[in-house]
C-alpha cells in the first residue's frame, strides 16, 4: 500500500511500530513504578518487554506484509518505509529479545534486581528503529541519542561494580564527544545543501548544489560520529573497556543491536545521500582496513575471553565496513545477512560466556576453557560452533555472510579489500581456535573446574535457537539472502559505477596505493 | 614352432615359484629345512634341465633371429609401448646356460654349506629370488624389463650380502652395494629416457635393427647413450669408480659370494654392453672409455689383490680384475671374446669361491670346536691345508691355473682372445697398446697374487693352532661334488671357443655371430698375422709363467705368523693393504660432506631456521608481538583515547578535504 | 540410477554413519566406523567397472543449491551442486573409499579415548575428502576443501602426539592462508566470467568455456590458486606444516594425510590452476620456477629425510620428495608424464600409506618413533620386517613395485620436454634409497641391541590384513597397471590439450 506521509493518518500508520513500542514502552514504566522489588517483578518486567517487542514485531510484519511504501511526496519526509528499514527493525527487535532472554537468568544471578534495566532496552530498542528507518538526519541522530543514553546507563546498570561504573563514565564521556562530531556533521552538511532530508541531500548533490570542501568536511564528520559507534579503528579505544566492564548481556546487545544500529544507519545516510559524493570511499576504505588488521592483531594478544570477543567485534565492524565500501547497494544487503549471522553468533557465545562466568566473566581466561567438551559436551559444541561461524568457516552462516562481503566487493571492483579481509581471517584462526583447542584438545584442570556452569532454561533456549541458525544458514541461505537483497537499501548500486576487469586491482585510487 | 621354446616363461617363473614357496616357509616354518632344500635345490635342477631342453630346441630351430615372446603390455601410455616380453637368442641363450648351471652347483653346495644356518630358508629364498631377477636380465625383450632384473639382482645381492644383518658390518656393506649399484642404474634410467626421446622405442629388436639409421656413427646422442649406460656397468659390474662395494660384499655367504659376486651378477655389465654391441659399435669413443676403464680396473684391482690376507677378499679384487679384462675385451670390439671370458670366469672363480668356501667351512668348524675367536677367513691362519682338505687344494689349483691363464686351462683361451684383440687395435690409436700391456701386466700379477693365495692357504706350515688342527677336514660331498664339476668346466671349458690360431673351430665366435653381425659390419675386428699373433700368446703365457714363478721364489709362506700376532702392514704394502685408500676418500669427499649438508645447511638451518623458525612462526611471532604492543596502547586512560580519537578525526578530514 | 546418485551416495553416507556412531555406545564405534567405511568401499568399487574411459565427466548429479540474486550485477550468482569423476578423480575417490577402511582397522587398538568422536571425525573427513575430488562447482569445491580441515584438526589436535596442539594449530592456518585467498580469486574469476557472459555461476566447465583472456589479472587469480594447492601438496618452500602434522597425527590421521589430502594440491592444480590459466602456468618463468621448485622438492626433500631421526618425520619429508615427481610431471605436460604423475599420486598414497601403518604398528608395541630405539629387530618380527622392507623397496622405486611405473612414466615423459630436469630428478632415486635403506638398516637390522626390543611380538592378524591389501596393491600396480593407464589416458589427454594443443613435443620420432 503506498501511504501520503503528508496525511497524518499514513503517517501514524508509518509510524505504526515505533508508535507500539513506545505505548509499550510507557506501560513498561507504569507497571515498574509500583513493581521493582523482587525477583518476580523483575521476571514479569521481562515478559512485558518480551510481548511489546512481539507486538512490535508484528507491527513491522504488517506494514511489510501490505508492501508499505511512501508516495513521492515534495516535502521531505522524516522516515522511510521500505524494506531495509523492516528488515532491520526485526533485527533489533530480535536481538533485544535475546537480550531480554539472556537477562532473565543473569540479572537474577547478578543480584540486579532492577526492573529498569528492561525500559532502557526498550528505549534504546526504539532508537535504534529510529536510526534505521529515519529519513533525515535529524531524526537518525534523535534516535542515536536515544540510544546512546540508554545504553549508558545499561554500561553502568551494575551499580556494585566499578568496571561497570567505569565503563559507563567512559562511554558516555566519549559517546558525547563522538555525537558532537555528528551533530556538526549534521550542521555542515545541512549549510551545504540547506537541508537535512536525506533523499533532498542526494538532489541537491545532483544538482552539483553545495560547494565540495564543506559537504565533504560534514561528510567525514558524520563517518566519524558512525565511526565511533561502530567501533571503527581508531575510534575504537572504548570498546574493550566498555564491552568489558559491562554486564555481558549487556555487552552483547551493544555487539549486536547498536553496531547493527549505526551500520544500518551509515548505509542508509550514504546510501540514499551521498552515493554520488566520491569522498567517503577513501574514508571508508581506510577505515575498513584499518580496524580489520588493528582489530584481529589485538584480540590475537588476549588471554581473557570476553576481551578477545569484545576486539574480534571490532574486526567484525572491519568486515562490515569493507561491505560498506562495496558501495550501499550490495554492500547492505551483504550486511543484512552477515548481520544477521553476526547477532546470532555473539549471542550464542556471549550466552555460554555469561553462564561459564560467576560473578565476574572478566576474568574468565582461555584456559580455563580447558577440557569443557568432556564435561559439557553440547555447550562445548555450541560454543565451537560460534567461535567457527565468527572464523567464517564454510557450513556455518559466518561463512555465507563472509563470502557475501566478499563476493559484493570484487563485484565492486574492490579486490585488494578482500584480499586485506581473508588475510586478517586467517589472522583471527589465530585466537578462534584456541578457544575450541583450549575446549577440545586440552585436559580439564580439575574435577570441578567447570561446576557451577549453567545457563538456565531460557539460556539454553538462547544458545540452541543461535546454533541452530547458524548451522541452517551455513547449509541454506537461500531464503535469507533474498531477504538480504530485497532489504537493500534503494538509492544509485554504486558497482556499475566502477569499470568490471582490471577494476579488481586497478580501478579505485585506494586499492592501488 | 616347438612346444619347448614356448614354455621359456616357466624358466624364470620357476625359481621365482621357489622364491614364493621358501619365503612362506621361512616366515611360517623356518625349521622344514628338508622342505626348503627340495624346494630351493629342486627348482633350480628343474630350470637348468628346461633351459637345455630350450637352448636345443633353439639350436634346432636355428633361426638367425631372436625370437621374442611378448607376454603382457605393461605400460602402454600413448605411444610409449613397454610390453613385458622374453627374448630368446645366442647371447640369451649362452647367458641362459651359465647363469642356471652355476647355480644349480652353487645351490647345491649351499644345502651343505649353510645346513646349520638358522636362516636356512631365508637364505634359499633370496638365492631363488636372484635366479628369477637374474634369468629377467638375460632374457628380458627390452631395456625396461632388462631393467627390472637389473635392479632385481641388485636387491637380493643386497639381501644376501646383508643375510647376517645382526652384525653391523654385514648390512652396512649391503646398503653400500645397493647405493652404489643405485647410482650406475640412474645412469641405465637415464639412457633409457635417452634412448626413446631419440628413437621412440624400448626394445631390442627393433632397436637395433634401427639404430644405424637412427644414430648418426660416433654422435653425441648415442655416445652419451652408452657411456650412460656403461656407468651403470661400473655399478653392477664393479668398475672403476664404482667398484669399492664389491670387495664389501665379501661379508655376505661365501657361496653368494660366488654365484652374485663372481659368476653370474657382476658379470650383467659385459652382458649389457654385448647385447648393445651395436650402439658401442656406434660410438667409437665410448667403446674406448669401456675398453680403458676395464683395462685400468683390471691392472688396479690386481695390485689391491696382492696385500689382501682376507681370503675372500683377494678373490673379490681378482673379480673385479678379470671382469676388467672382460670390459677390455667387448670394449674392443671383441664380444665373443668378452663373453667367452665370462663364462670361463664363471666356471674358475665360482670354483675358486667355493674351494675358499669350504676352507673357511673347515676353520669355521675348527675354530668353533674350540670356541676361540679367530678370523676363519685370514690366510695367515691357514696355511699346510692340503693336508687336511687335499680336495680343496687340488681343484682350486685347476682354477688358479686356469685363471692364470696356463693352457690348457680355460683362462687361457678367453683371456689370449681379449688380449689379442686389444692389441689388433693399437694401429688405429696407440691408445690400445697401453691397454694391452696393463692387460698383460695384470696377467702376471693375477698370477702372483693367485699363487700367494694357494701357497698360503694349502701349503707351508699350519698356523690355525694345534688344537684347531684336529678338528680340520675335507668338506661333505654335497659341496665337494660341485667344486669337481666346477674345476672340470674350468679345464675343458676354453674347448668353447678354441681359436683358428691353434686349428680351433671358434664355436662360440660363429654362434655368437649373429647377434654381434651388425656391430662386425659397423667396425670390422682388424687381422693381425699369425706371427704377431704367436708373440702375443707367447707374452701372454710368459708373464702367467712369470707370476707363479716369482711367487713360489719371493714368498715365504713358513715365515708367516697367526693373524692375532701379525704385525701391520708398513710403507707401500700398508697402502696396498689398505685398498690405496680409495673408500676412506670417497667418505671424505663424498658421504660425510652429503650428510652434512643435509643435516646442518638444509635441515637445521633452511629448514628449521629459515622457513619455519624466521617464516611461519616468525610472522606467528610478529603479529603476536604487534598484538601484544597494540593492547599495552589499550591504558584505560581517557585522555590518551580522546587524543587518538582527535589524531583519527585530522586524518579523516585531511582525507576527505585533500 | 546408480550412475546418478553414486557420488552423492558416496558423499553423503559417511556423514550419515557419523551420526549414528556418535549416538551408538562407545564400544560399537570402532566396529561401527569400520563397517561404514566398507559399505562406502563397496559403492565405490563398481565405479571401476561402469566407468567409460573416453566418456569425459561422468556420474554427473547436477542441482541447483543457492541462488544469489546480486544486487548490481543483476543475474543471480547462482551455485550448484555439481558433482561428478573423470579419470582423473576416479582413482582419488577410489583410493579415499580404499584407504579409509584400512585407517579404521588401522586404528582399532590405537585409539583408546573418545572413540566414537574420533571414527565419527574419520568418517566426516571421508566426505569431505570425497567432496573434494567430485566436486564441479568451485563454491561446493572450496566448501569441501575447507570442510575436511576441521576433522583433520581435530584428529591431529585431540589424539596427536606431544605438541599435537602446535601442530594442529600449524596445519589449519597453514592451509586456511591459502585457500582464503583462493576464495577470493574464485570469486573475482566468477564475477569476471560473469560480466562476459551475464551468467554468474560457479559451474566448472562454464568457467572453463568462457575464461578467456584475463589479462594481467590472469597472473594474480594463478598466484591465488597456486599457493592453496602448493601448500597443500606441499611444495618447497611451503611444506614445513608437513613433517609437523605428520609427526603428531595419530597413524590414520598420517595415512590419510598423506595419502589423499596432499594428492588434493596436485588434484587441484590438474584440474583447476592449470587449466584455468595455461597461459600463466606454461609461461617460461612460471614454468621454470615451478620445475625447479619441484626438483628442489625432490633432492631437498629425500636429502633432509635421510638425515632425520624420527622415522616418521623422514617419510613425510620423502612425501616432499615424492609430490616432487608429481609436480614435475604435471608441469612437463606429455602424456606419460601427466599419467605418470596420476599413477605417482595413487602410489605415493598406497607405498607411505603402508609405511606410516608399518610405523604406527611398531610404534603401538614400543611407544617411540625414534629410529635410534629399535635395530635387529627382523630377527623378533620377521614379518614385519619382511613387509616394511617390501614396502619400502616400493617406496624407492624398484622396478616390479608400482613405485617404479610411476617415476619411470614421469621421467620418460618429462625428458621429452625437460631433458635436465628429467635427468636431475632421475637422481632422485638414489637419494631415495639412500634415506629408506639407511632408516631400514638402522630399524629392522643391526645388532639386537635394545633389550625392550627383544620381545617385541609380530603383525597381528588384524595389522595384516591392513597392510595386505596395500601390499596387493603394490604389486598388481607393478605388474599390471594397463587397466588403470587405459582409464585415466583419456582424461589426461584431455588435460594437455586444453591447456596446449598437441605440438611437436607430443609426438616421438618412432622407428
Amino acid at each position: 500500500m503506498i501511504l501520503d506521509l503528508s496525511s497524518s493518518r499514513d503517517l501514524l500508520l508509518a509510524l505504526l511500530p515505533e508508535l507500539v513500542l513506545t505505548a509499550w514502552s510507557l506501560v513498561l514504566l507504569l507497571l515498574i513504578a509500583w513493581r521493582h522489588r523482587t525477583a518476580a517483578d523483575l521476571r514479569f518486567a521481562g515478559c512485558v518487554t518480551l510481548a511489546a517487542l512481539a507486538s512490535t514485531a508484528g507491527a513491522v510484519w504488517w506494514l511489510w506484509w501490505h508492501a508499505a511504501r511512501a508516495a513521492p511526496t515534495p516535502l521531505a519526509a522524516m522516515i522511510a518505509v521500505d524494506d531495509f528499514r523492516f528488515v532491520t527493525d526485526w533485527l533489533f527487535l530480535g536481538a533485544a529479545a535475546l537480550t531480554v532472554l539472556l537477562s532473565f537468568n543473569y540479572l537474577e544471578r547478578e543480584q540486579l534486581l532492577i526492573p529498569e534495566y528492561h525500559a532502557l532496552i526498550v528505549f534504546a530498542t526504539l532508537g535504534m528503529m529510529l536510526m534505521g528507518g529515519g529519513d533525515d538526519l535529524i531524526v537518525v541522530f534523535l534516535g542515536l541519542e536515544l540510544l546512546s543514553v540508554s545504553v549508558y546507563v545499561l554500561a553502568g546498570i551494575n551499580r556494585k561494580s566499578a568496571a561497570g561504573a567505569e565503563a559507563a563514565f567512559k562511554y558516555f564521556l566519549l559517546g558525547a564527544f563522538a555525537s558532537g562530531f555528528l551533530l556538526y556533521g549534521i550542521a555542515l552538511v545541512y549549510g551545504a545543501t540547506g537541508t537535512t532530508g536525506l533523499r533532498a541531500i542526494a538532489a541537491q548533490v545532483g544538482a552539483g548544489a553545495g560547494g565540495g570542501t564543506m559537504l565533504a568536511i560534514g561528510l567525514a564528520l558524520l563517518l566519524i560520529g558512525f565511526g565511533f559507534k561502530v567501533a571503527a579503528v581508531p575510534f575504537h579505544m572504548w570498546v574493550p573497556d566498555v564491552y568489558d566492564g559491562s554486564p555481558t548481556p549487556v555487552t552483547a546487545y551493544m555487539a549486536s543491536g547498536v553496531k547493527a544500529a549505526a551500520f544500518a544507519a551509515l548505509f542508509r545516510v550514504l546510501g540514499e545521500a551521498f552515493s554520488a559524493v566520491a569522498a567517503w570511499h577513501e574514508i571508508v576504505w581506510w577505515l575498513a582496513v584499518a580496524t580489520m588488521v588493528v582489530g584481529n592483531l589485538i584480540a590475537l594478544a588476549q588471554r581473557a575471553v570476553k576481551r578477545m570477543l569484545a576486539y574480534s567485534s571490532v574486526a567484525h565492524a572491519g568486515y562490515l565496513l569493507v561491505a560498506v565500501a562495496a558501495g550501499p547497494g550490495p554492500g547492505s544487503a551483504a550486511f543484512l545477512f552477515y548481520l544477521v549471522a553476526y547477532t546470532l553468533m555473539t549471542f550464542g557465545a556471549f550466552a555460554l560466556l555469561a553462564a561459564k562466568g560467576r560473578q565476574g566473566e572478566r576474568d574468565v581466561l582461555i584456559d580455563d576453557l580447558a577440557g569443557l567438551a568432556t564435561r559439557h559436551p553440547w555447550l562445548a559444541f555450541a560454543l565451537a560452533v560460534c567461535m567457527l561461524s565468527l572464523l567464517g568457516f564454510p557450513g556455518t552462516a559466518g561463512f555465507i555472510g563472509k563470502w557475501y562481503i566478499l563476493a559484493a566487493a570484487t563485484s565492486a571492483g574492490q579486490g585488494g579489500l578482500a584480499a586485506a579481509l581473508v588475510l586478517t581471517s586467517v589472522i583471527s584462526a589465530g585466537y578462534y581456535l584456541p578457544v575450541i583447542m583450549a575446549m577440545y584438545m586440552k585436559p580439564e584442570p580439575s574435577a570441578e573446574a567447570h561446576v557451577g556452569m549453567r545457563l538456565g532454561r531460557l539460556g539454553y533456549a538462547v544458545v540452541t535457537v543461535c546454533v541452530a541458525g547458524l548451522l541452517f544458514f551455513g547449509v541454506r541461505p537461500n531464503r535469507l539472502l533474498d531477504l538480504a537483497r530485497t532489504g537493500g537499501v534503494a538509492g544509485p548500486p554504486a558497482p556499475e559505477a566502477i569499470p568490471a576487469a582490471p577494476a579488481v586491482s586497478a580501478a579505485h585510487a585506494p586499492t592501488a596505493r | 614352432m616347438p612346444s619347448a621354446l614356448q614354455l621359456l616363461w616357466l624358466l624364470p617363473a620357476l625359481p621365482l615359484a621357489g622364491f614364493l614357496a621358501n619365503g612362506v616357509l621361512a616366515l611360517r616354518r623356518p625349521r622344514a629345512k628338508h622342505a626348503v632344500s627340495i624346494i630351493g635345490v629342486g627348482v633350480l635342477l628343474a630350470a637348468l634341465a628346461l633351459a637345455i631342453v630350450i637352448v636345443l630346441a633353439f639350436l634346432r630351430e636355428g633361426t638367425p633371429g631372436p625370437l621374442v615372446f611378448p607376454y603382457w603390455e605393461w605400460m602402454p601410455v600413448g605411444d610409449l609401448h613397454v610390453t613385458v616380453a622374453l627374448q630368446l637368442d645366442q647371447l640369451s641363450a649362452v647367458m641362459l646356460l651359465v647363469v642356471t648351471g652355476v647355480s644349480s652347483l652353487i645351490h647345491v653346495f649351499s644345502v651343505g654349506y649353510m645346513g646349520e644356518d638358522p636362516g636356512y630358508a631365508r637364505y634359499f629364498a633370496y638365492l631363488n629370488l636372484f635366479v628369477f631377477f637374474m634369468l629377467v636380465l638375460v632374457l628380458g625383450a627390452s631395456f625396461p624389463v632388462m631393467f627390472v632384473g637389473w635392479e632385481g639382482v641388485g636387491l637380493c645381492s643386497y639381501l644376501l650380502i646383508g643375510f647376517w644383518f645382526n652384525e653391523r658390518i654385514n648390512a652396512d656393506a649391503g646398503k653400500k652395494a645397493f647405493l652404489v649399484n643405485r647410482i650406475g642404474d640412474v645412469g641405465f634410467l637415464v639412457a633409457m629416457l635417452m634412448i626413446f626421446a631419440h628413437t621412440g622405442s624400448l626394445d631390442f629388436q627393433p632397436l637395433f635393427a634401427q639404430a644405424p639409421k637412427l644414430f648418426t656413427p660416433g654422435g653425441p646422442a648415442v655416445t652419451a647413450i652408452t657411456l650412460l649406460l656403461f656407468l651403470g656397468c661400473t655399478g653392477k659390474s664393479a668398475q672403476i669408480p664404482l667398484y669399492t662395494w664389491l670387495p664389501d660384499a665379501m661379508q655376505g655367504p661365501t657361496p653368494v659370494s660366488a654365484l652374485i659376486h663372481a659368476a653370474t651378477m657382476v658379470t650383467a655389465g659385459v652382458y649389457l654392453v654385448a647385447r648393445c654391441n651395436v650402439l658401442y659399435a656406434l660410438a667409437p669413443v665410448a667403446s674406448a672409455v669401456v675398453a680403458g676403464i676395464g683395462a685400468l680396473t683390471a691392472f688396479f684391482a690386481a695390485t689391491i689383490a696382492l696385500k689382501q690376507w682376507d681370503i675372500k677378499r683377494v678373490l673379490a679384487y681378482s673379480t673385479v680384475s678379470q671382469l676388467g679384462y672382460m670390459f677390455l675385451g667387448v670394449g674392443s670390439g671383441a664380444y665373443a671374446a668378452g663373453i667367452f671370458h665370462l663364462v670361463t670366469h664363471a666356471f674358475f672363480k665360482a670354483l675358486l669361491f667355493l674351494g675358499a668356501g669350504s676352507v673357511i667351512h673347515a676353520l669355521h668348524h675348527a675354530y668353533h670346536a674350540t670356541h676361540s675367536r679367530e678370523d676363519a677367513q685370514d690366510m695367515r691362519n691357514m696355511g699346510g691345508l692340503a693336508r687336511h682338505l687335499p680336495w680343496t687344494s687340488t681343484l682350486m689349483w685347476v682354477a688358479t691355473l686356469a685363471i692364470a691363464g696356463i693352457p690348457p686351462f680355460a683362462g687361457f683361451f678367453s683371456k689370449d682372445q681379449i688380449l689379442s684383440a686389444a692389441f689388433s687395435l693399437g694401429d688405429v690409436h696407440p691408445l690400445w697398446y697401453v691397454y694391452w700391456l696393463l692387460g698383460l701386466l695384470t696377467a702376471l700379477l693375477t698370477a702372483f697374487y693367485m699363487t700367494r693365495l694357494m701357497l698360503y692357504t694349502f701349503h707351508g706350515p699350519n698356523r690355525t693352532g694345534e688344537r684347531e688342527s684336529a678338528h680340520l677336514h675335507e668338506a661333505p660331498w654335497v659341496m665337494t661334488g660341485p667344486l669337481v664339476v666346477l674345476a672340470a668346466l674350468s679345464l675343458a671349458g676354453g674347448a668353447l671357443n678354441v681359436p683358428a690360431l691353434l686349428r680351433g673351430r671358434e664355436w662360440l665366435e660363429h654362434w655368437l655371430e649373429p647377434v654381434t653381425a651388425v656391430a662386425a659390419r659397423l667396425r670390422p675386428g682388424i687381422e693381425v698375422p699369425h706371427g704377431t699373433e704367436w708373440a702375443l700368446v707367447i707374452a701372454a703365457v710368459a708373464a702367467a709363467g712369470l707370476g707363479i714363478i716369482a711367487a713360489v721364489r719371493l714368498l715365504r709362506p713358513e715365515e708367516l705368523v697367526p693373524a692375532r700376532l701379525a704385525p701391520a702392514e708398513r710403507g707401500f704394502a700398508r697402502v696396498l693393504w689398505k685398498k690405496w685408500y680409495v673408500d676412506e676418500i670417497y667418505d671424505f669427499l663424498f658421504v660425510r660432506p652429503l650428510i652434512w649438508l643435509s643435516r646442518e645447511v638444509l635441515w637445521r638451518t633452511i629448514d628449521l631456521g629459515l622457513i619455519d623458525g624466521a617464516g611461519v612462526n616468525g610472522a606467528a611471532r610478529l603479529s603476536r608481538a604487534l598484538g601484544w604492543i597494540g593492547s599495552r596502547l589499550q591504558t584505560g586512560q581517557l585522555g590518551f583515547y580522546v587524543v587518538l580519537f582527535v589524531g583519527g578525526v585530522l586524518a579523516v578530514l585531511w582525507t576527505a578535504v585533500r | 540410477m546408480y550412475a546418478r546418485w553414486v557420488l552423492t551416495a558416496l558423499l553423503v553416507w559417511p556423514a550419515v554413519a557419523a551420526v549414528a556412531i556418535l549416538i551408538a555406545p562407545p564400544r560399537w564405534a570402532k566396529h561401527l566406523g569400520f563397517v561404514a567405511s566398507l559399505i562406502e568401499f563397496a559403492i565405490a568399487v563398481p565405479l571401476w567397472w561402469t566407468f567409460v574411459p573416453s566418456g569425459g565427466m561422468q556420474f554427473v548429479c547436477d542441482a541447483p543449491w543457492i541462488q544469489v540474486p546480486l544486487f548490481g550485477t543483476g543475474a543471480p550468482w547462482s551455485i550448484h551442486y555439481t558433482v561428478g569423476v573423470d579419470g582423473i578423480s576416479l582413482f582419488m575417490v577410489l583410493l579415499t573409499t580404499l584407504l579409509v577402511p584400512l585407517s579404521v582397522l588401522g586404528s582399532y587398538s590405537y585409539i583408546t579415548t573418545r572413540e566414537r568422536a574420533y571414527y565419527a571425525l574419520l568418517l566426516v573427513l571421508t566426505s569431505g575428502m570425497i567432496g573434494v575430488f567430485v566436486a564441479l562447482d568451485l563454491f561446493l569445491f572450496y566448501v569441501m576443501w575447507e570442510v575436511m580441515l576441521i576433522p583433520m584438526y581435530f584428529i591431529i589436535g585431540v589424539w596427536g602426539g606431544d605438541s599435537r596442539l602446535y601442530a594442529a594449530i600449524k596445519f589449519f592456518i597453514y592451509t586456511m592462508f591459502g585457500s582464503l585467498l583462493m576464495l577470493v580469486a574464485i570469486l573475482a574469476l566468477v564475477y569476471l566470467v560473469g560480466q562476459r557472459t551475464g551468467i554468474f555461476s560457479f559451474d566448472y566447465f562454464h568457467l572453463m568455456r568462457n575464461l578467456g583472456d584475463l589479462g594481467p589479472l590472469a597472473f594474480w587469480l594463478f598466484a591465488a590458486f597456486f599457493l592453496a594447492f602448493a601448500i597443500k601438496v606441499p611444495m618447497f618452500p611451503f611444506h614445513t606444516w608437513l613433517p609437523d602434522a605428520h609427526v603428531e597425527a595419530p597413524t590414520a590421521g598420517s595415512v590419510i594425510l598423506a595419502g589423499i589430502l596432499l594428492k588434493m594440491g596436485t588434484y587441484g592444480f590438474l584440474r583447476f590452476a592449470v587449466p584455468f590459466f595455461p597461459a600463466v602456468a606454461l609461461a617460461p618463468p612460471v614454468e621454470t620456477a615451478i620445475v625447479a621448485l619441484s626438483l628442489v622438492g625432490i633432492l631437498y626433500g629425500g636429502l633432509v629425510a635421510m638425515v632425520q631421526p624420527d622415522f616418521k618425520k623422514l617419510i613425510a619429508y620423502s612425501s616432499v620428495a615424492h609430490l616432487g615427481f608429481v609436480m614435475l610431471g604435471i608441469w612437463a605436460l606429455t602424456l606419460q608424464s601427466v599419467q605418470g604423475a596420476l599413477l605417482v599420486m595413487i602410489n605415493h598414497g598406497i607405498s607411505t600409506g603402508a609405511l606410516f601403518f608399518l610405523v604406527g604398528m611398531i610404534y603401538e608395541r614400543r611407544h617411540s618413533r625414534l629410529i635410534a630405539a629399535y635395530g635387529g629387530i627382523a630377527r623378533v618380527v620377521p614379518l614385519f620386517a619382511a613387509i616394511l622392507t617390501f614396502v619400502s623397496l616400493s617406496s624407492i622405486g624398484l622396478p616390479g613395485t608400482n613405485g617404479f611405473v610411476g617415476e619411470f612414466l614421469v621421467l620418460v615423459g618429462a625428458f621429452r620436454t625437460h631433458p635436465v630436469a628429467a635427468g636431475i630428478a632421475a637422481t632422485g632415486v638414489i637419494v631415495a634409497a639412500a634415506y629408506l635403506l639407511w632408516a631400514l638398516q638402522r630399524v629392522i637390522f643391526n645388532p639386537l641391541d635394545k633389550p625392550e626390543n627383544e620381545k617385541l611380538p609380530d603383525l597381528t592378524p588384524r595389522e595384516l590384513a591392513v597392510l595386505l591389501p596395500l601390499v596387493a596393491c603394490i604389486v598388481w600396480i607393478g605388474v599390471y597397471p594397463k587397466p588403470i593407464l587405459d582409464r585415466m589416458e583419456p582424461a589426461a589427454r584431455q588435460f594437455i590439450e586444453s591447456v596446449r594443443p598437441p605440438g611437436p613435443t607430443a609426438t616421438a620420432i618412432a622407428p
